[in-house]
Parts: C-alpha cells; structure tokens; sequence
C-alpha cells in the first residue's frame, strides 16, 4: 500500500483517523447503493428483455406486411400515399427519480389518421403494415424509455463500482497504513524522547557526582 | 358478362390492323408458368435471370442489377403506352385508358404542394405535361388543364381547405380517376369494354367496402369513394359497410359471390386482402380475355394494355417478395391468372 505523503504529527493522526472512519462510512453508503442500483437494474432488465421480444417481433410482421404492401403498389402510388399524412405523432419527456438518478419517461400523443390514402388505388395490405406499426409504436417509445434507463442505471453502477473500489482498495488502506506509519513513526520519536532524557538525566547526574566529590 | 354476349356491335375495320399488330404482340406476355418459375427462384437474381429470358429482356441493359427491375418494368410500360398510343384512333379511348395517370400527377403535385415538398412518384405515361399540371398547383390556377383535370382538383382542393383530412383530397381524386376510364369504357359502341368497365366499378367498390368496414372508417366517406356505373346498387354497397360477416349473404346472388366469400374467409383467417385482391382480378382479366373473339374493335389493343400493365404488377409482386425473401407458396397463393 502506498502512504500518504503526510507529516507524522499527532494533529496529522487525529486528522487521518477522522478521515478513515468517513471513508468507511462513505464506503458503506455507496456499497448499499451499488445493491440497490443492481436490483433495479436486474429487475428493470428483465422486463425490458421481454419488451424487446414483443418489439422485435411486432417489427418483424410490420416489415414483412409493409413488403408484401409495397410489393402490391408502385412505388409512385406508394410514394404519394406518404404525403400529407394526417397523423401527428408527439412524445413529452419528462424525467422520473430512481435513487440519486433521473431516468426519462417518454409519453407518445397520436393523433388522426394514419390512413391519409385512398382506397382505389391503394392496396388493404397497407392498411394492415400501417395498422400493425401502429400497434407496436406505444411498446417502441415503451422499450426506449427502458433501454435508456438501463443505460443510465448501468453507468450509474459502473461509476459507483469504481468509487467502492477506489475507497475499498485504494483510500481507505492508504490511510490505515499512513496512520500505521505515523503511530510507528510517534513511537519511536516518544521512545527516542525518552532515551534522550535518560541519556541527559545520566550524564547531569554523572557531572554533579564528580563536582560533589 | 352477359349483355354482349346479346348484343354484337357494329365491326370498327379502321382497327383491323391494330388489332392484328396486337395479336402479334401477345406472344410477348408472360405465361403463368414463367411467373411461377420466378416465384419459385431460389432468390431475386435468379427470378431476375427467368425474366430475362422473356420479352423484358430488350427492356434490360447487360449486367442489369436487382435493385433496377423498376427500371426494367417502368421501361416496358413506356414501350406498352407507345404502342397504344400509336394504335388507338378515339381520343375518348386514349383519355379512358391514360387519364388515370393525370389525375395521378395532380394528386401528387397538390399533395406535394400542401405539405410544401417538392413531388415524388410523378408518372410520365399521362395526357398532360406534368409541368403543366405543377405550374397549375402552385399557381392555383387551373385554366390550362382539361376540363374534368381542372374540376376534380377544384373540387379536391376547396374540401381539403375545409376538413384538413388529406384522405378526402385523395379519395376525390381517385374516385374522378376510376369513374373517368369506367365511363371512357363503358360508353364504347364495342364488345367486352363496357362489361370491362362495370366489373372495374363493382370490384373497386367491393374493395372499398370491405376495407372501410375493417377498419372502422366513417361510412359518409363511401359516398365520396363510390364509383358510379357498376351493377351493384349503391344502397346494398352502403348497408353492407362494417358487416364483415354477412358480406358474402349480400354479393351470394352477384358475379362476386366467390371472391367475396373466399376473400372474406381469407380475411378473417390470416388477416391478408390477397385472396380478395386475386379472386377480384381474375373476374377482371377473365373478362378482358374474351378480346380473344373480337377482332374489328379497339377492345383487344385495350385489353392489350391493361394486361401488361397487369403484368407488369405481377413481376413487381414476385420480385419484390423475391427480395424480402417472402416465402413461394405465399406469393403463389396471391397471384392470379394472366391474360396470356
């Protein structure tokens, strides 16, 4: 362990040690978030997985209805049936706390329309690729809110990973064995000190017996 | 459908020569067995490689790519609207059968210019210079249109301004579209064109009617997606909007009677119009293929027409499907009988 490049003074010990008890109390704090970042990740994840299915296969028979929809028209007629469209399609963010985090929460308004076409020329099965689409928009903006979130939340447990650990491993160890060094370090100075005193003590002992004699 | 087979009209000998120039040319149309056989192909470029043995092949350039079979199809009807052009000798005739693709460009320009976008999917096979058609639109000044051009989009126009709905402003202008060739065809002193002309009518409201009904549309607007001059009454086509199931009850005394029935069956089965759609365009090309027996009248260079632009739809149906690697069968199951 490296040791901090401090004056070994009794001030200095005090100082380390108030600092060691806020490290490990801060250590603790920020290992219990990390728990708690993980459950809601764990739970969160989960959920989204099962999100994704539905998305992706909602997709899937979206793409493939739109396909056989193109395959059906010109791509003039399909063209002009996108224009002008009548739906609107709005989405309000807002943003939701999840402990010290704020992970956003999308809200999607439709409105009109999305059949902004004809019938004579146009063919049912864009209705259906347009109807199918439709139907998996909300669960899309759903599964983004939830993607990002967890995005935030793994970021968020990375960061607080690496604090734990810097306290864990570096700060906390660090100081334990600066204060080691300066308890060492006091020691010896208390017993060089004492040596000292002694060594004077003997020596003006020494100097008043030969003076008395 | 029956009427003609009652009524023989007068031989049209100026079309003796059209007539037997488009006998000629029907070798060139697709039978059912090489458009299977594309449909069958293991991917896009090889159904690509059976096209180019057929007549499209004078429309491809060498090492022509899969991604360019519009080109290929845009090139043949060009070729298809040339010939016609040459042939017919009715300017009635020649405005029943291209107009469509006026009207077409009109809604594309007005679209285009109300949501303020340049315009997509103009087609050059109309009547009408589609410059003149945009300088028109923008200008909002429809003099130097044909006259039935410049009402529907009047018409288009001012109801769009009023109800913001662009469905309205499309459905006027395709209903004006359709009931433009039904009446171009139907009021022909020749065989199978008005029959033609009754069949485009029904079918086109049949599906109307079924679409609108699935998926919940304000019955008001069949009134404006109705295409006048078909045999079915308007009133029964109304009162069967939104009535899935009793559909088949009321076309079971009509020529539509099976393609209703399977098509709704199919509907409601697999959520897919593609037994409705093919059953429907059989009724219509089987019609068209009585110009078979007519040999003095411009219906076969019509018939000519209309089945290579058919054609034409179905190569984009199984190449496309090709290229999204939709399954054979599923395609087989959507395509319906060709004139050839």
């Amino acid at each position: 362990m490296a040791r901090l490049a401090v004056n070994a003074t009794r001030m200095e010990l005090l100082r380390l040690r108030k600092r060691v008890a806020l490290a490990r109390r801060g250590h603790k704090l920020l290992k219990d978030k990390q728990d708690e970042l993980m459950r809601r990740f764990l739970e969160l994840l989960a959920r989204t997985q099962e999100l994704r299915r539905q998305v992706e296969d909602g997709l899937a028979r979206a793409h493939w209805s739109f396909s056989y929809a193109s395959a059906t028209m010109s791509p003039e007629i399909m063209d002009v049936a996108f224009l002008l469209s009548p739906a609107e399609l709005t989405i309000e963010t807002s943003t939701v706390p999840v402990l010290n985090l704020r992970t956003p929460r999308f809200e999607l308004k439709s409105e009109g329309s999305t059949h902004g076409y004809g019938f004579a020329f146009t063919s049912g099965a864009l209705d259906i690729a347009l109807e199918q689409y439709q139907a998996i928009l909300p669960a899309m903006v759903e599964l983004a809110e939830r993607e990002k979130g967890l995005e935030m939340l793994s970021e968020q447990i990375e960061k607080t990973r690496r604090r734990v650990n810097a306290l864990e491993y570096v700060l906390i160890p660090n100081l334990v064995e600066t204060i080691r060094y300066i308890t060492l370090r006091l020691s010896e100075m208390e017993r060089g000190d004492l040596t000292r005193i002694m060594k004077v003590k003997s020596m003006l002992e020494a100097a008043r017996s030969a003076r008395d004699s | 459908m029956t009427p003609s087979l009652l009524w023989i009209p007068p031989d049209d000998l100026r079309y003796a020569h059209g007539v037997s120039l488009v006998r000629a040319m029907e070798w060139t149309l697709l039978s059912r067995k090489t458009l299977d056989a594309m449909a069958r192909a293991d991917d896009a470029a090889e159904a690509l490689e059976e096209l180019s043995e057929t007549h499209y092949a004078s429309f491809m350039t060498p090492g022509q790519h899969v991604a360019d079979f519009e080109l290929i199809l845009s090139r043949a009807l060009e070729s298809a609207y040339l010939l016609f052009r040459r042939l017919v000798l009715d300017p009635d005739l020649e405005q029943g059968a291209l107009r469509l693709h006026d009207f077409h460009n009109l809604k594309a320009m007005l679209k285009a210019n109300l949501e303020g976008s340049e315009p997509v999917g103009i087609v050059p096979f109309g009547l009408v210079d589609a410059r003149c058609i945009r300088d028109a639109v923008e200008g909002r000044d429809y003099q130097g249109l044909p006259l039935d051009l410049a009402a529907v989009a009047r018409q288009a126009l001012g109801s769009y301004q009023i109800s913001r709905d662009p469905r309205l402003l499309e459905v006027i202008i395709d209903t004006a579209a359709v009931a433009a060739r039904v009446s171009s065809f139907a009021g022909l002193n020749t065989q199978v064109l008005p029959d033609y002309a009754v069949l485009l009518a029904d079918t086109t409201n049949i599906r109307t009617v079924v679409r609108m009904g699935r998926s919940n549309q304000d019955p008001s607007l069949f009134d404006l997606a109705c295409i006048p001059g078909g045999s079915l009454p308007v009133d029964s086509l109304r009162l069967s909007l939104g009535k899935r199931a009793t559909l088949g009850e009321v076309y079971s005394m009509t020529p539509y009677a099976k393609a209703v029935r399977e098509g709704l069956a199919y509907l409601q089965e697999k959520n897919s119009y593609a037994v409705l759609d093919r059953e429907l365009e059989n009724l219509l090309i089987g019609t068209l293929r009585e110009t078979r027996f007519v040999f003095f009248s411009p219906a076969p260079i019509v018939a000519f027409l209309l089945a290579r632009e058919h054609e034409v739809r179905m190569i984009r149906l199984v190449m496309v499907a090709k290229i999204n690697r939709i399954p054979a069968e599923l395609i087989a199951a959507r395509l319906p009988m060709l004139y050839a």
